[in-house]
């Protein structure tokens, strides 16, 4: 066996491994908050792979922002969230729903603030769906280079025996 | 000094030819990249919630983010570690039984000792071989998964001592495993009898009640819940690194048996 081959078919392990590690378990939790004017709470998604919010309030305005880990621990040093980047920003709204794409694999804060002084009760439920991308897109990348490797290692094997025969 | 160095090069190469073909590593290293990432990703875990009110220090919020980040990442190595600790007291047999047993069970240790290297060096490359993969899959992937997939600052020195106790495990597996080999000349009484002897053991160490034997008998199960600060365990650091540091000089002392009786051995 020739090393490019080998390269080749480590690849394809390596990206089988990870879209088995994509197909973990479904997950779907979710929490009842009391926040008030000022206030933000949420929570810290573990996660690696796109997932699906619902925030429910009584019709009551309110604003959700999502940053990451790095974005949200800056905040906190500094007790503010005034040159935070967020990834997601929406204000005004009295419920939410929807599937946040996350590419990258990590931790992602999700907050809430009511809109108006006053104290909003939240809902909030996250689902986390298969497969998770964070491992998916990767593992199929993997497993397409393991195959061009491949490929080509075979393709080079053949032009020698056909160059010999 | 060149001539054992180029035994020793040559014992590696017809070893890794041989017993490490496509898809051993490979297979190794996607076994426990499964069981890492999916560790670290804690694809069934609920999280955990964050509230920042208003007029309170925030700084103080950070501080305990900071611990519980690092806490998480010990706990993915740790985890990491204490599975891999049970799939190892499987596969170390198995691949003992088949790189070593075997050979002495159909003759093939015959051919690789006419290569001028010498019994000590071919054991000792066979055995080192097991460790040095065993070892270095587990700790390679166990970190890169943490790294990759915690956020914040991790510290390195925190996890130290239970891939210690992972390799000392490791090479205690190996050497006792050979050790059973070399009397046996069995593939399948190496396999089996190793496989009980290592699953023994960790039964034997899943008992908290005298901490030494806890930590003798499973010693990265026991490490990993003292760095984690398990209030279950009962011992102190010293006894830790006593009773580690005993395995280690057994292990060492099985290998030397297994060298001694392997250059006394009919083949």
């Amino acid at each position: 066996m020739t090393m490019p081959s080998r390269v080749g078919k480590t690849l394809i392990v390596i990206g089988v491994s990870l879209i088995i590690v994509s197909l973990f378990a479904w997950t779907s939790y979710g929490e009842s908050v009391d926040v008030s004017h000022g206030d933000y709470e949420g929570i810290m998604v573990k996660t690696s792979g796109s997932f699906y919010v619902e925030i429910n309030t009584r019709d009551r305005n309110f604003s959700l922002f999502l940053m990451t880990y790095d974005e949200v621990t800056a905040a906190m040093r500094v007790d503010t969230f005034e040159n935070a980047s967020m990834l997601l920003e929406e204000h005004n709204i009295a419920s939410f729903s929807g599937l946040i794409h996350i590419l990258i694999p990590g931790w992602y804060a999700l907050l809430v603030t009511p809109q108006e002084n006053e104290t909003i009760s939240f809902d909030i439920q996250i689902t986390k769906s298969m497969p998770r991308e964070g491992f998916f897109v990767p593992g199929v990348f993997l497993i397409g280079m393991g195959t061009l490797v491949q490929l080509e290692s075979i393709l080079k094997w053949t032009r020698t025996k056909m160059k010999h025969s | 000094m060149h001539e054992p160095f180029s035994k020793f090069k040559a014992d590696l190469r017809m070893d890794l030819a041989i017993f490490y073909r496509f898809p051993v590593l490979e297979g190794l290293l996607g076994l426990f990249m499964v069981l890492a990432f999916g560790i670290a990703s804690n694809p069934t875990g609920t999280d955990s919630g964050i509230s920042l009110t208003n007029g309170s220090d925030w700084g103080e919020l950070f501080t305990y983010y900071n611990e519980y980040v690092q806490h998480q990442f010990l706990l993915t190595v740790t985890t990491t570690l204490v599975l891999a600790q049970f799939i190892l007291a499987f596969l170390i047999p198995m691949m003992i039984a088949f790189n070593i047993a075997m050979s002495i069970q159909n003759g093939l240790i015959q051919t690789a000792l006419t290569y001028p290297t010498g019994r000590r060096m071919l054991l000792l490359v066979k055995s080192l071989l097991v460790v040095l993969t065993c070892g270095l899959i587990t700790t390679l992937v166990s970190v890169v998964a943490s790294y990759t997939l915690i956020p914040g600052s991790k510290d390195l020195a925190t996890i130290f001592s239970s891939i210690a106790a992972i390799w000392v495990y490791v090479m205690f597996a190996v050497f006792t495993t050979a050790l059973i080999a070399i009397l046996s000349k069995s593939a399948a009484v190496t396999a089996v009898g190793g496989a009980g002897i290592q699953f023994g053991f960790l039964l034997i160490g899943m008992s908290t009640q005298i901490p030494s034997v806890h930590v003798f008998f499973s010693p990265v199960t026991a490490v990993s819940e003292f760095v984690l600060g398990n209030a279950a365990i009962q011992v102190t650091a010293y006894e830790i690194v006593a009773m580690v540091g005993a395995l280690l000089c057994i292990s060492l002392v099985l290998l030397i048996a297994s060298v001694a009786l392997f250059e006394r051995m009919d083949v």
